[in-house]
């Protein structure tokens, strides 16, 4: 397999693991005034300052997702380290905030960045973006993951 | 006149927890100042925030506030909200927030802060806007 394609394959594929991983947390008028008046602004602009006062107890990537290129284009760290960026990411990372990781051991690194928030079915779901740095080489990939009732991330699709 | 006031009051004391939250917030970065909060959410680079990047930036709001990711908010979850505010955006009255219902009340915001009515909400809209409680 080419180069280039066997790369491409390995985002995709660390795309698909470092989310569905078993990535698990801890814890886990004019004059007229609104709804809720100027606390209104203050509580989004408040909340644009990131959430998240959850911690990442421990990250175990899903290994059988992963082909036999992916494997040998990044090791285990690289994979626990992209999961755990990735579960940051979903879980505390305002729209548009890089989270990055960086292995100095292979020289990979990436980042998970969230681009959209919804809600469906009473579940949090967010599209991210998840770029990925191998061989000096960037490549991109996008994703959307909901949040589950043990706080993991699971790729929809 | 009571009404007024009671309305004034409660965004005042709301008001007061503007730029600043939980611990789960300022464990990440300080909250920006108005500009900086527009600027990251002008999607479309205008300058301006109009109804669809208004709605992105409460839903995730909504998320953020949501400490327990339950799906719903809650009195302790919205501080700076007065009670009543709450109280009044619940519309099935059983002090669970849905998504909706935030979203709804959070659009009344808007259009009250959108004083020139043109859809989109300014800087000094939004200032002007919060510095009514003041």
């Amino acid at each position: 397999m080419p180069r280039p394609l066997t790369e491409c394959v390995a985002i995709l594929m660390l795309v698909v693991v470092a989310a569905t991983g078993c990535a698990t947390i801890e814890d886990n008028p004019k004059a007229s005034i609104g709804a809720f008046g100027g606390a209104a602004f203050g509580g989004l602009i408040a909340a644009a300052a990131g959430g998240g006062g959850a911690a990442i107890a421990g990250a175990v990537i899903g290994g059988a997702l992963l082909g036999a290129f992916a494997g040998n284009m990044l090791d285990q760290r690289d994979k626990r380290l992209a999961a755990e960026a990735q579960q940051r990411a979903l879980e505390s990372a305002p729209t548009g905030k890089p989270v990055a990781w960086t292995n100095p051991d292979t020289g990979h690194s990436g980042t998970v960045t969230p681009v959209r928030t919804y809600q469906s079915g009473g579940s949090y779901c967010r599209e991210f973006q998840n770029n990925v740095t191998i061989g000096g080489k960037d490549e991109k990939a996008y994703g959307t993951a909901c949040r589950q009732p043990d706080g993991s991330w699971k790729v929809q699709g | 006149m009571i009404r007024t006031a009671c309305r004034y009051l409660a965004v005042a004391s709301a008001l007061g927890l503007l730029l600043m939250d939980g611990p789960a917030m300022a464990q990440t970065r300080p909250a920006p100042d108005t500009k900086t909060w527009v600027k990251e959410h002008d999607r479309n680079g205008d300058g301006k925030i109009d109804r669809e990047e208004f709605n992105q930036a409460v839903v995730e709001a909504f998320f953020f506030r949501d400490k327990n990711k339950s799906g719903y908010l809650t009195i302790e979850e919205l501080r700076e909200a007065a009670p009543e505010a709450v109280k009044a955006a619940n519309r099935k009255g059983d002090g669970k927030l849905t998504l909706q219902e935030y979203v709804n009340a959070l659009f009344k915001d808007f259009e009250a802060a959108d004083t020139d009515k043109d859809g989109l909400l300014a800087v000094e809209e939004i200032d002007i806007y919060m510095s009514r409680a003041k």
